[in-house]
């Protein structure tokens, strides 16, 4: 798959994602939930075990997030919380910095994907749900379960942040 | 949707380093297996009352305190001799590490992770290993802190207590107490083990299936009191109350051994396997009831009952 197919596609295929059996939910969404958390934490390893665990979450309560209007996106949002207290129960154990930003080699766009690492996590998981997985504002609110305005200021911040980054740089 | 310049150079950038990203296999049997144990953590913490909870997140803090922030560490098997738990929080990855996990990850059994978690900060490989695990050992040390409300809500307070999950190394293998232990084998035949999906009109599976010849007898889980039903989609169906209140179902039978409000011993025959109700062969459909409340996964009880 290419990656202008792969842009184009990933929407759709996530949130028609609704099958009954938990099997096919699995199929049909890890891919996109595990790429897109790996998107937002920048650490494809920790988005691994997080899709996985929030997957078996979804497993556990599956009568009930089975009619949860956008299971991949309760499944993003318990991963990227799952992950964050993971982030921070380090982070308090060991004592140091834990460094975010984990190799993301030969990327296309260097500039711009450095300019997002610098978003916080809260603002950057707006942009990728948005962006990457192309949802529109009202399900990337629904997915994080915060308010439509705070979906749209969250994403107006972030593109104001990179519009002046990436002027400032040239 | 209309994207501006920068919007659409987001989603090429965005796009193309996901193909980028390495692709870890698929662990659905793993992760199932894990999402089993945590709905049957959940659900044993739900039924359980007063002491015996409180006893129990007692043991689960003690494990926590032994095993993951005291100096014990969890490759040490030191936080309690009871337990064999490891930590699903290991390391993942931090640095320039390669991850390792195993594309043999389809096929095995348990989410499982091995590296000590507090020792390889940047360095290590995350080795995010899947062992084998025997389908009759299970965890303990019940999170029955485990919410069941809103499932949004579930993380984000208490990772330790959430993150816990088995791996039995090999030379270590306990057997622990299952939520409902069954005195007796219900019934010998084919087991389906499909508790909690989804079936045909949207009916939720709430026990699990034996699959045997017409005429296969059932017995009693545990001794108590019997109520026969006759009608409806379990059709010819036993439910036995338990002296604890334990409620366990035998439906689709063909005939019944014993008498409606009958008290029968574990072990007693109830009648035999038929198809009687919502089923297309002979089959048992055999329920776990704990204290007469919701149904858990009665695979391992049944597995281990019948040997």
């Amino acid at each position: 798959m290419t990656a202008t197919e792969h842009a184009a596609e990933p929407v759709q295929r996530v949130v028609r994602a609704h099958p009954a059996r938990f099997e096919d939910f699995y199929r049909a969404a890890r891919p996109d939930v595990y790429r897109a958390l790996a998107l937002t934490l920048r650490n494809h390893a920790l988005a691994a075990e997080a899709a996985d665990e929030a997957m078996a979450r979804a497993y556990q309560r599956w009568r009930t997030v089975c009619r949860h209007r956008n299971p991949a996106g309760w499944t993003y949002r318990v991963a990227l919380n799952w992950a964050r207290s993971w982030l921070r129960k380090h982070h308090r154990e060991v004592g140091g910095d834990l460094p975010e930003v984990v190799a993301l080699d030969a990327v296309p766009d260097p500039e711009l994907i450095a300019a997002l690492g610098r978003l916080s996590v809260k603002v950057r998981a707006v942009v990728v749900l948005r962006y990457f997985l192309q949802w529109s504002q009202e399900e990337v609110a629904e997915a994080l379960d915060i308010p439509l305005g705070t979906v749209k200021s969250r994403t107006g911040h972030a593109l104001a942040q990179l519009r002046r980054e990436l002027e400032g740089s040239r | 949707m209309s994207f501006d310049r920068l919007e659409r150079r987001l989603v090429r950038a965005l796009g193309e380093t996901a193909t980028g990203l390495p692709a870890p296999a698929g662990r659905l049997d793993a992760v199932i297996t894990h999402g089993t144990r945590r709905r049957r953590w959940a659900r044993a913490g739900a039924a359980m009352s007063g002491l015996a909870a409180a006893s129990v997140i007692a043991v689960a803090s003690a494990w926590a305190v032994g095993a993951g922030i005291g100096p014990a560490g969890p490759s040490d098997g030191a936080g309690s001799p009871a337990l064999t738990e490891t930590t699903l929080d290991h390391e993942p990855s931090v640095g320039t590490a390669p991850p390792t996990t195993s594309p043999t990850g389809e096929s095995d059994v348990a989410v499982g992770t091995s590296p000590p978690a507090d020792s390889s900060v940047g360095t290590a490989p995350p080795t995010t290993s899947l062992t084998g695990e025997s389908d009759v050992v299970v965890g303990t040390s019940p999170p029955a802190t485990s919410p069941t409300g809103d499932p949004g809500e579930t993380v984000g307070t208490a990772p330790r207590d959430d993150s816990a999950t088995t791996t039995a190394p090999p030379t270590t293998t306990t057997t622990l107490a299952l939520p409902v232990p069954l005195a007796a084998c219900p019934a010998y035949g084919e087991l389906t083990d499909d508790f909690g999906v989804v079936g045909d009109g949207n009916r939720i599976h709430e026990g699990i299936d034996v699959i045997a010849p017409k005429g296969t007898p059932v017995w009693a889980a545990d001794g108590g009191t019997v109520t026969l039903r006759t009608s409806g989609p379990n059709g010819n169906a036993v439910y036995l109350t338990a002296a604890d209140g334990n409620v366990f179902v035998y439906a689709h039978l063909h005939d019944f051994a014993v008498a409606d409000g009958a008290a029968v011993g574990a072990g007693d025959r109830l009648g035999t396997i038929g198809e009687s109700g919502l089923v297309d062969r002979p089959q048992l459909h055999f329920e776990i009831r704990p204290g007469g409340g919701e149904a858990i996964g009665p695979y391992l009880a049944v597995t281990a009952a019948c040997g």
